[in-house]
C-alpha cells in the first residue's frame, strides 16, 4: 500500500491531463475502501489536488473539486478524531493555499480555512463552556461542602450543649456528693461537710476525716469544726433552708473561694449558678 | 478527605480534558492564517475577499476567548499587523486588530510603539472616512 501511495505522489505532479484524472479517480477509489485511512495520509496529495483545480481541463479541475470537497467533507465529520500532526499538516498547506496568486485554489483553500477555523472556535467555545462549567460544579462543591461544615457545626454545638448539660448534671451531682449530700457546708472558704449519715466530718479538699466525732445536726458539726479550726463560725443559716436544696449563697461562696481546690472548680460553680438559674 | 480527594480527581479530569482540547488547536498556526487573510482582504475576486473577511471574523472573534498569550504568540501577530499597517488596504481592519490585540495582551504589545505612531498621524490625516470615524470614535 505504502509504494502504491508513494507512486500516486509521484504521478499527481505529472502535466498530463489523463494522467492527473486517473490520479485523482485511484486517490477517490483508495479513499471509498474503509480499511484504507487516506485521510492520515492527505497532506501528502493536497498540494497536487490543489494545483489540479487551476488545470485548463474541465475534466481535471472537476474531479479535484470533488475529491477535495469530499476531503474536506470527510474532515469535517472526524475532525474531533483527527490527529494533532495530521491537521497542522493540512492547515499549513491550506495556508499555503491562500496565498497563491491562483484563484480556484484560494477559493477552495478559503474554504477549507474556514471549516478548520469554525471547528477551533467550536473547540474554544466548548472549553470555555467547560471552564464556565466546572467552576459552577465546582462552586456547587464548595457550597456543598459548606452546608456540609454547617452542619457539623451545628451538631458539634448540638454536642457540646448535650455535653455541658450533662457535665452539668454530673458536676451537680459530684458537687452534692462532694458536699455529702444535703449536709454541706461552707465556713470561712474552707469547705468541710458532714457524711450522709452526720457520723464524721470530712474536708472536702482531701476528703479526709476529721477528728472523728458523731453529731447529732448539722449545727453541731460546723460549730465543732469551727471550734476545732479556731475560727469563727460562719453566720450562714441554712434553718429555714430546704434540706434538699443547696442555697445560692453557699455556691456563691463556692464560687468565690480563694481554696484551691475551689478554684480548680470555679469555672465549673459557675456553670452549676448558671445551670440552676 | 473523600471529599477533598474527588475534587483532586475532578481538578485532573478537568485539567487533562483543557490540555486534550487545547492540544488539537495549532495556536502557531493563527498568526499565518492572519497573514493569509489580510493578503486577501482586498482581493479583485469578490468571493475571495468575502471569504477572507469570513475567516478575519471568525480569528478576530477568537481572540476573546483566550486568555493567555503564550500560546498565541503575540509578537507574531504583531509582525503580521506591522506589514499590513504600512500598506493601504484595509486599515480600518487592521486598526480594529491592533484594538483587540492591546486590549487583550496590552502588556505584550508593540514594544516598539513608536513606529507605529507615524503611521497612526498619517491616518489622521487620511481622507478615508471609515478609518477617520473609527480612530474618532476609539479615541486614538
Amino acid at each position: 500500500m505504502t509504494d502504491l501511495l508513494q507512486k500516486l505522489l509521484e504521478k499527481i505532479r505529472a502535466n498530463h491531463p489523463a494522467i492527473r484524472t486517473l490520479i485523482v479517480s485511484w486517490i477517490t477509489f483508495l479513499d471509498s475502501i474503509p480499511q484504507i485511512k487516506m485521510i492520515n495520509r492527505i497532506y501528502d496529495f493536497l498540494p497536487g489536488l490543489f494545483n489540479m483545480l487551476c488545470d485548463k481541463y474541465k475534466d481535471v479541475n472537476q474531479s479535484a473539486d470533488k475529491c477535495l470537497k469530499d476531503f474536506l467533507f470527510e474532515i469535517e465529520e472526524i475532525f474531533e478524531n483527527l490527529d494533532k500532526e495530521t491537521t497542522n499538516k493540512i492547515l499549513e498547506i491550506i495556508i499555503e493555499q491562500c496565498k497563491t496568486m491562483q484563484d480556484a485554489s484560494k477559493l477552495m483553500a478559503f474554504d477549507w480555512l474556514l471549516k478548520f477555523l469554525k471547528k477551533y472556535n467550536s473547540l474554544l467555545n466548548t472549553l470555555s463552556f467547560k471552564n464556565i462549567r466546572y467552576h459552577n460544579k465546582y462552586y456547587k462543591k464548595l457550597v456543598n461542602s459548606k452546608d456540609r461544615f454547617s452542619n457539623i457545626v451545628n451538631i458539634k454545638r448540638n454536642i457540646n450543649l448535650a455535653e455541658n448539660k450533662i457535665e452539668k448534671k454530673l458536676f451537680t451531682q459530684s458537687f452534692n456528693e462532694q458536699m455529702g449530700g444535703k449536709s454541706s457546708y461552707f465556713n470561712n472558704d474552707k469547705l468541710f461537710g458532714a457524711d450522709e449519715n452526720k457520723s464524721n466530718i470530712r474536708d472536702r479538699t482531701s476528703n479526709a476525716v476529721l477528728p472523728n466525732k458523731n453529731f447529732k445536726n448539722e449545727n453541731e458539726c460546723v460549730s465543732f469544726y469551727n471550734t476545732y479550726n479556731g475560727k469563727k463560725q460562719d453566720t450562714i443559716s441554712n434553718e429555714n433552708e430546704n434540706e434538699n436544696q443547696i442555697s445560692f449563697k453557699r455556691i456563691e461562696n463556692y464560687r468565690n473561694s480563694s481554696d484551691t481546690y475551689l478554684q480548680n472548680n470555679k469555672i465549673l460553680s459557675i456553670y452549676f449558678i448558671i445551670y440552676f438559674r | 478527605m473523600i471529599h477533598s480527594n474527588s475534587v483532586a480527581s475532578n481538578l485532573n479530569n478537568y485539567s487533562l480534558e483543557i490540555y486534550q482540547i487545547y492540544s488539537k488547536i495549532p495556536f502557531y498556526l493563527f498568526p499565518k492564517i492572519l497573514d493569509a487573510i489580510f493578503f486577501n482582504l482586498n482581493s479583485t475576486n469578490n468571493t475571495i475577499s468575502e471569504k477572507s473577511d469570513e475567516c478575519n471574523e471568525i480569528l478576530y472573534n477568537m481572540i476573546d476567548l483566550f486568555t493567555e498569550s503564550k500560546d498565541l504568540n503575540i509578537k507574531n501577530f504583531e509582525n503580521v499587523i506591522r506589514n499590513y499597517f504600512d500598506s493601504k488596504s484595509s486599515v480600518e481592519k487592521i486598526l480594529k486588530w491592533i484594538q483587540k490585540l492591546f486590549e487583550k495582551f496590552g502588556d505584550e504589545m508593540f514594544s516598539n510603539i513608536e513606529i507605529f505612531i507615524d503611521k497612526f498621524t498619517i491616518l489622521l490625516t487620511d481622507s478615508d472616512e471609515k478609518v477617520i470615524t473609527f480612530l474618532k470614535l476609539n479615541n486614538y
